[in-house]
């Protein structure tokens, strides 16, 4: 075995204020959800179940935010080959799966009251359930494949093809007018929901960048002790 | 408490549970992975 099947050293982070970060996202989490409930009157037509669009619309920006992440570490990745890049694309792929998957099942605890069905093939739902399928796929070519390399371009490929799917998902409720409504802005939502709205959306972000982040370290410390041990098994100086 | 109220609150609920959970998540792999470097870097020192 050669020094060139050992795994490159890479150097871990100091995690201080990443920690301090943490606890600011999620104060600011908890502090937004809690304002957001209660300055906002109920919803003339859907009383309080609009107050499900503070978890929901922030994290159906994080399922198009995060693969798009993913997309710029990909394509970094395959540009540089720098390892640093494959991790931190993992850890936006990974992150993506969580925010796609929270934010179907979100859709449906609003889609039975309000639309009467937990599921319809409506285009936005089934192109996010897409999305989240795609990104399943880029966490399982990560597990299936061995070799660093490899699974490195595999999976950037995969994300890239994940990243595609965005502006699908964006579009779609404007290309196929189906059930779900088309994107809001503030000029379309009430005035007495925008800044409950704006603050969650900031939140989910924060809480966002701390999950890659944390990911990332995380990977980082995996990835240095595997050096460690190689050069440990090969009779070389950690 | 009305239906509607169960369905908010299963939202923020579901919301919880996956932000804590993924928490846990990435706090347990840290701490594997610190473990696995710590015991390695002891390996290679003796």
């Amino acid at each position: 075995m050669s020094n060139a099947a050992i795994a490159p050293a890479i150097a871990v982070p100091r995690t201080g204020g990443w920690q301090k970060f943490g606890w600011f996202a999620f104060v600011f989490l908890i502090g937004s959800q809690a304002l957001a409930i209660a300055i906002s009157p109920p919803d003339r037509d859907m009383g309080d179940l609009q107050k499900i669009m503070y978890v929901h619309v922030p994290s159906a920006w994080m399922t198009m935010l995060a693969p798009l992440a993913l997309l710029f570490f990909s394509l970094r990745y395959l540009w540089r080959r720098h390892e640093e890049d494959d991790l931190l694309a993992a850890a936006a792929g990974e992150v993506a799966v969580a925010f796609s998957g929270l934010t179907l099942v979100l859709g449906m605890l609003w889609a039975r009251p309000t639309w009467g069905v937990w599921w319809t093939w409506d285009a936005r739902l089934t192109s996010t359930l897409v999305l989240f399928l795609i990104l399943a796929g880029f966490l399982s070519v990560r597990a299936l494949i061995d070799d660093r390399e490899q699974r490195a371009q595999w999976s950037a490929a995969v994300g890239i093809l994940g990243a595609i799917n965005v502006p699908i998902v964006y579009m779609s409720v404007r290309w196929w007018r189906t059930i779900h409504q088309i994107q809001s802005s503030p000029a379309t939502v009430d005035p007495a929901y925008v800044i409950g709205l704006r603050l969650n959306a900031f939140a989910f972000l924060f809480v966002m960048i701390y999950f890659i982040r944390r990911r990332y370290e995380a990977a980082l410390i995996e990835r240095a002790a595997e050096h460690v041990a190689e050069r440990a098994a090969l009779g070389g100086s950690a | 408490m009305s239906g509607n109220w169960v369905f908010v609150g299963a939202a923020f609920a579901v919301t919880w549970a996956v932000m804590l959970g993924y928490l846990v998540h990435v706090h347990r792999t840290m701490a594997r992975a610190q473990a696995q470097l710590d015991s390695a870097t002891a390996a290679g020192r003796r």
